[in-house]
């Protein structure tokens, strides 16, 4: 006997029965399209994520404060400046409010930081000029806005030197951001920057919501950590009372979220693999009952138990086989237009489209073994009396 | 070229137990032509299972060609079927969705054929029952009578000794049942062992010797 032969005849008999061996690879396809879709979109998910914080420099440490009783002024921020491994300093105060220049307003996030803290978050100025020290001591009321602000602002005005009200107060808009592109954090030029001291009395606050701490460099970035951590712990006398984060850090969390989140969604999908399995054995054992007189035949011109076994198998193997094909080729151009469509990266991961593959062809065998297995034992007496 | 010695076969019902062949002994020689007659329910269909291996008896020895197959396996059986034994059935037995040149070929896809010489020899198998015009015609679209020549095409395409044919006419109206008949005879004297069943002593009268089965046994033993 020759597989050639033996495969041949799985075809045959496959095509004969084109709408159920559709509805039945149908459980396959749509099984290794989820795997292959949510894997790699996943995994776009992640690596934009990576990115996005990387681009943030890998030598931040952000310092958050949720104590009630004590809180880090203004002027306690520069303590951290004193310690080991410590480059620079801001504090930083955020608040939403509504800006408006003329007749138009948008909603945004105002931050309030020192001379330091564009540098630190890796924004250049466009046009204008910087927050100085200068700034920040005299408690002066001006703002540098990103470009998506400017845009919904003064749509195509200069915005150098004209004036806009933020919650309520009038500012004087002394420099545009440059570009910075968007993450997936959101729209990183959606934003406005204004001194902390002014921002912070208009609020009628002392206290700072968070600090953002630059490390001299990456590798001094744990030594610079471990200080702030000290310095904090001696101040607060709390562990409770603050959170230090430092980028590499938030990048493991990210990286272990979203990875655990594209296992949880594979397995889902992989779910859907094995119950498109189950299909087929369904379908394979409804074969066999329904071609018990061609097995007969078969065995009575010689087919031994192997010869109906292979064939049998075969059959099986070639709808996971191909719905695995189809599914995969599905799922690629899917991944493809779903994150053109929303924008979002998405990687092809040749091991996930093969491991898919190679797991709906196992799907198919195991599942086809029962069926074949019943099928090679009829005996070809009975089988040949069967209506 | 085939000797049973005291075959029975007897079926469990569950609670009773039907004995259908009661020790039957018989010898066909090598180029043959052997008819067995009977009434429904004498238990020819299955002596003609237990000749063709596609049954086992329950007690009993069956020799075919010189050797002990009764005790055989299921693997060893099949190529028994495959090399040594044609089958023609009642109900033709063609796959339906298999071209009559297909279903000619498919003994000889078991036996491991390459696809050139299985083709060579399936059609020379259909010329033989002069069909090589309807090859690529599903037994749908074959009549009753061109249908069963495609079943003896396959039974012949292996060149097997021996040819069982169960109830060939039965199956068929008058012209195409004389039209088989005489493919039969001159398979016989071709020098095929044949043995034919039937329940039409017309029929029966064409072999060389016919021999009657009744309630499992054998009666008479009649040379024509």
């Amino acid at each position: 006997m020759n597989i050639k032969s033996v495969t041949k005849m799985a075809f045959q008999s496959i095509i004969s029965n084109k709408m159920r061996t559709f509805l039945t690879m149908l459980g396959i396809i749509i099984g290794v399209f989820a795997v292959i879709v949510l894997i790699s979109l996943g995994q776009g998910a992640t690596a934009g994520v990576t990115d996005s914080i990387s681009s943030m420099g890998s030598n931040i440490i952000s310092v958050n404060v949720f104590d009630r009783k004590k809180s880090i002024d203004f002027n306690d921020v520069y303590e951290f400046e004193k310690l080991e491994g410590v480059k620079n300093v801001t504090p930083v105060y955020t608040s939403n409010v509504t800006i408006k220049y003329e007749l138009e307003t948008t909603d945004v996030s105002v931050t309030g930081g020192n001379e330091n803290y564009l540098s630190i978050n890796n924004y250049e100025i466009g046009s204008g000029r910087a927050i100085s020290p200068v700034d920040v001591d005299y408690r002066n009321k001006i703002a540098v806005i990103g470009l998506t602000t400017a845009e919904n602002l003064f749509g195509k005005d200069d915005p150098i030197d004209k004036e806009i009200s933020i919650g309520g107060e009038k500012y004087t808009v002394v420099g545009v951001l440059q570009d910075k592109g968007s993450t997936i954090t959101g729209d990183s030029n959606d934003t406005v920057v204004v001194p902390v001291t002014t921002i912070m009395r208009q609020s009628g606050t002392s206290a700072v919501n968070s600090i953002t701490v630059q490390a001299n460099s990456a590798e001094e970035s744990v030594t610079a950590k471990e200080n702030v951590e000290n310095y904090l712990l001696d101040y607060f006398q709390d562990e409770d009372s603050y959170r230090v984060f430092s980028q590499d850090e938030m990048l493991n969390v990210l990286n272990q979220t979203t990875s655990m989140l594209t296992a949880m969604l594979g397995g889902i999908a992989g779910i859907s693999l094995l119950v498109g399995g189950i299909g087929i054995m369904n379908i394979m054992l409804v074969t066999v009952t329904e071609r018990t007189r061609e097995i007969g035949i078969r065995k009575a011109i010689g087919a031994g138990r192997a010869n109906i076994l292979i064939q049998f198998l075969i059959e099986s193997s070639v709808m996971s086989g191909v719905g695995g094909i189809i599914g995969a080729v599905l799922g690629v151009v899917a991944s493809n237009v779903i994150s053109n469509m929303m924008g979002i990266t998405y990687k092809i991961n040749l091991p996930v489209i093969i491991g898919a593959f190679g797991f709906s062809l196992a799907v198919g065998v195991f599942f086809g073994l029962y069926p074949a297995n019943k099928a090679s034992k009829l005996k070809p007496v009975d089988a040949l009396r069967y209506e | 070229m085939i000797y049973l010695k005291d075959i029975t076969k007897t079926y469990d019902m569950g609670s009773v137990q039907v004995q259908v062949l009661r020790g039957i002994t018989l010898h066909v020689a090598e180029g043959e032509f052997l008819s067995i007659i009977g009434p429904s329910g004498s238990g020819k269909s299955t002596l003609m299972n237990m000749v063709g291996c596609l049954d086992v008896p329950t007690t009993g020895e069956y020799y075919l060609d010189g050797k002990e197959i009764s005790t055989y396996n299921e693997k060893q059986l099949s190529k028994i079927r495959n090399q040594k034994i044609g089958f023609i059935f009642q109900k033709f037995n063609l796959l339906p969705k298999l071209s009559a040149l297909e279903n000619v070929e498919l003994p000889l896809i078991y036996r491991g054929m390459s696809s050139k010489e299985r083709k060579q020899r399936s059609i020379e198998a259909l010329e033989k029952v002069g069909l090589t015009d309807r090859m690529s015609h599903n037994p749908t679209e074959l009549s009753g009578g061109q249908q069963q020549r495609v079943a003896i095409a396959r039974a012949l395409a292996g060149d097997p000794p021996v040819l069982l044919a169960d109830e060939p006419t039965g199956n068929l109206d008058s012209k195409s049942g004389s039209d088989v008949m005489n493919l039969i005879r001159q398979l016989s004297e071709e020098g095929k062992t044949i043995v034919l069943i039937t329940h039409d002593t017309d029929v029966a009268k064409e072999a060389k010797r016919t021999i009657t089965i009744k309630d499992g046994l054998l009666l008479d033993n009649i040379i024509n």
